[in-house]
Formats: C-alpha cells, structure tokens, sequence
C-alpha cells in the first residue's frame, strides 16, 4: 500500500512539473493577440539572438504615426539556424518590415513574429515560433 | 612646577603629546601616501595606450577589483556566479586581462559592461568576449555553426554605443559583430543581479550621449568611466552628444551617489575610467575644477570672445600642471575647443529613451 502511494506521489509530482514547463514555454496566448496580424516598417535597433527566443528592437512608428520602440519575439536560435538564419543576419540600422501578433497591452508595443522581410536585398523568413 | 611635580598631571602631559605626535605623522605619512598615489597614476598615464606593457590588478572593496594598465581602467566584479567587467580595454592586451582575471573565479565572464564608446574601453569586447559563457541549448547545431552564439558575453551598453560600432546589412562596420553589444539598454537604468550583489547600471549623458555609470551596491563601488577621469581634463566628444555641462552633470549626479566614511575619507570608491582609485574628496575637486573651466568659458562666450580669443586667455592656466598637456590624444587645447563648443550650442545632439 505504501509503495502503490508513493508510486502514485511520484507520478504527481512529474505530471505537475512537466506541466508548469510546457505552460511557461508556451505563454505567447496570454502575452499576444493570435486574433490580430499589424505590420509595422522601421529601422531595427537590435538582434538579440538569446535562448530560449531571440528578439529583434525595431523604431517604426504606429498607428498614430508615433516613432515607438518595439519588442519583437523571434525563434530560438536552434530554429532560426535551420531556416539559415544566424545572429549576422540582421544588423542594426536595416530597414525591414515585419507581420506580426501585437501584444495585448497595446502601449507595450510587443510583437510575436511571423514574418520578416528586409527589401533592400529581398531577405525573408516567414514560419511558427516554437 | 607644581604643575610638573603632580605625577598624574605629568603623565596626562606626556599622553597628549604623544597622542598628538602619533596624529601628526600619521597624516604626514597620509600625504606622503597620496602624493605618491598622484605621482604614480601620473607616471602610468595611460592617454588611451597600454603603458608598460603590463596589466595590475588592485583589490578595491568588496567583491571589486580594479584593473589597470590596458587602456582605460577596466573595474572587475568576480564571485560564484562568474566575472563582470565594467569596459574591456585595448583589444592588443586582451591576453593579459585574461591571464589576470582568470584566478579571480572558476566561473566563465558572463558580463561586459562598455561605459562609453571609446576605443581604449571596448578595444577588448571581441577576444574577451569570445572567452564568456556558453549559451545553453539543448541542440548542438547552431553551436557548431555561430561561434557568436556558442560562447560569447554578454556585452551590455547604452543604445547609442551599438549604433556607432555596427552598421546595416552591406556596410562595413566600425567594430566586428563579435565586438558589438548584444544586451543594450535605452531606458534610464538597467539592474543585474550578480555574484550576490544589485548592480545598477545608469545612463549618464556626459563625454557622449551613451555614457554609463555602474553602482556595485554591496561592495559600494561606482565605476563611473570616462565621466571621471582625474589624470586629464574630460575627454569630450561633441559630434557624439557630449558637452562640459553633461559632464558636470554626470559628476554631480556622482556626488549625490558617494556617500564618504569619517573625516570625508573612504566610503563610496570610485573606480574613474583613467587615474587613480579616489573617493568622495577626489571627485569634489575634479568636480569643482570641471565647474569652474565650465563659468569661466561660459562668462567668456557672453563676452562675445571667439575660440582663438579664449584659447590666447588661457582659461585653465590654474589647473594645467595637474590636468593638462600638449601632447598625447587628448590635449589641453582640444578639451578648450571641445567645451567652448559645447558651451555655445554648436554640434549639440541629445539622446532621450525610449523604451527598452
């Protein structure tokens, strides 16, 4: 009975671990709108290329015409490097365009990526972020 | 005679005597200490190069050592959890900063702080920071790919100092990509939490518009770059946003910081980014000597002198022997220029922040 108890204590004690990683890794619903798409144009600031997702800062103005400094959430680097992607391919001061889901505190001004295009010389990466 | 026949008395005389000869030399020995301090940093002058060839390291307070000798002063933090740094120095004695920074933790350099955008203060980011820490993956694949990504430092900075070293997609840079910051920050202040201790991490417009200035607040040290340098007037860069009034802001938000222990000495140290160790009384009089150039060429621009006329009236003739020079990257004549400059509203920018 005791064994059959601790078994069962353990097998809880795994499931509720496991449980609160995948929430943690998977929180872009509370953080974004999935329901909304925006695409903004600007100058990017930066390419931090950082597990467990990478994030680019982009001066683009919104909606109201603002210059704002925007957040975006990219993929982790192992994926990025599949699709070819290295921690050179963006440089600061390119102009590109970005898709995104906008955050639900609007005044944030974070996005989740889809989609990236730097028109200059026709770069693009379009995909799901793990 | 009475007086020196009281046995007690005698002794109480005796006692103050050579009480106040013990205070007496100990203050001379003091100054002697100082002077010989002055005298040092004076001889090991770095004027943005390497002197000697060799790197020093000076323990300083708490978990903070100082390192001298590679450029500008390079301000180590070492524990548990790894090594910070506040700048990195010139990139030829990389070696020797590793080689003295090495027995100070087991754990990698996680952290590179650039004060400002200088060379003798980023030189070192590419060979320092490829010996940081490794970035944790649970795939070997962009590791074998991106040496960027397999090891590197973090490399923290003002927003600005990232947009001077890098350049778009097509460019040629200023600095390698290995050397940029990859954490920047563009708010007012950035905090860590490091080998047990708060560091902040202040934006301080002073010599540029992307100066920094680092509180360790446990160890009560500030590494306060080249805001403070009391081996040569300040270093100011106009064309990049800096004025002689940021930086007599810059000192004086510095003073409100550093709080002195008894008789105005010790306490808060402040680790300048060239010249000595100092604490609260050395930053008054540099701060004091900044402000008073800073009135008199500000009395001479409403005059309506020109720059040949206030550099003929040799407005810091009073502190050159201390602060000055004719020669070396950094000249007497240039700080007049540069403050003059400043002082009369040509080739000022400003930098605000946005968010981070």
């Amino acid at each position: 009975m005791k064994r059959t108890l601790a078994i069962l204590l353990g097998v809880v004690t795994l499931l509720t671990l496991g449980s609160s990683q995948l929430l943690a890794h998977h929180a872009f619903y509370s953080v974004y709108d999935r329901e909304k798409t925006i695409k903004i144009e600007g100058t990017l600031k930066e390419f931090i290329w950082r597990n467990p997702h990478s994030f680019v800062r982009v001066e683009a103005p919104d909606e109201k015409g603002d210059v704002q400094s925007w957040v975006i959430e990219w993929a982790a680097p192992a994926q990025l490097t599949e699709k070819g992607v290295s921690s050179a391919t963006l440089r600061p001061g390119d102009k590109i365009v970005i898709t995104g889901h906008p955050g639900r505190v609007a005044e944030n001004h974070r996005l989740q990526l889809m989609k990236v295009e730097r028109p200059s010389d026709g770069f693009k990466w379009e995909g799901n972020i793990q | 005679m009475d007086f020196l026949s009281s046995k007690p008395r005698l002794i109480c005389v005796v006692s103050t005597l050579l009480f106040l000869g013990a205070v007496g030399s100990a203050r001379c020995a003091y100054a002697q200490q100082n002077r010989g301090r002055q005298a040092a940093a004076n001889s090991a002058r770095p004027n943005g190069s390497p002197t000697g060839g060799e790197v020093h390291i000076l323990p300083v307070q708490g978990n903070i050592s100082m390192l001298v000798g590679a450029g500008g002063n390079i301000t180590v933090q070492a524990g548990d959890d790894g090594i910070l740094l506040v700048d990195s120095g010139v990139a030829a004695m990389s070696d020797k900063v590793l080689d003295a920074i090495r027995p100070l933790s087991k754990r990698p350099l996680v952290y590179i702080i650039n004060s400002d955008d200088r060379l003798d203060h980023i030189g070192g980011n590419e060979n320092l920071g490829k010996e940081g820490r490794p970035v944790p993956t649970d795939s070997q694949r962009y590791a074998i790919t991106d040496r960027v990504a397999a090891s590197h430092a973090y490399i923290i900075a003002f927003q600005t100092v990232l947009d001077r070293m890098s350049a778009p997609t097509g460019q040629a840079s200023a600095m390698p990509q290995e050397a940029w910051p990859n954490d920047t920050y563009s708010v007012p202040q950035k905090n860590l939490y490091f080998n047990g201790e708060a560091v902040e991490i202040f934006h301080q417009p002073a010599t540029t518009d992307g100066n920094s200035i680092v509180l360790f607040r446990r160890s009560d040290v500030i590494s306060a770059g080249d805001i403070f340098d009391p081996a040569e007037y300040p270093i100011i860069d106009v064309k990049n946003g800096g004025s002689i009034q940021s930086v007599l802001d810059g000192l004086n938000r510095l003073k409100e910081m550093v709080i002195p222990a008894d008789h105005q000495e010790g306490g808060t140290l402040i680790i300048p980014g060239h010249g000595r160790l100092s604490d609260a009384a050395d930053l008054a009089v540099y701060q004091q000597m900044v402000t008073i150039v800073r009135d008199r060429l500000k009395d001479m621009i409403k005059r309506g002198m020109t720059l040949e006329q206030v550099k003929a009236a040799q407005p810091t003739r009073d502190y050159d022997p201390i602060y000055g020079s004719t020669t070396g990257s950094w000249t007497t004549d240039m700080f007049i220029e540069a403050a003059y400059k400043s002082l009369s509203g040509k080739q000022q920018t400003s930098q605000s922040h946005g968010a981070n």
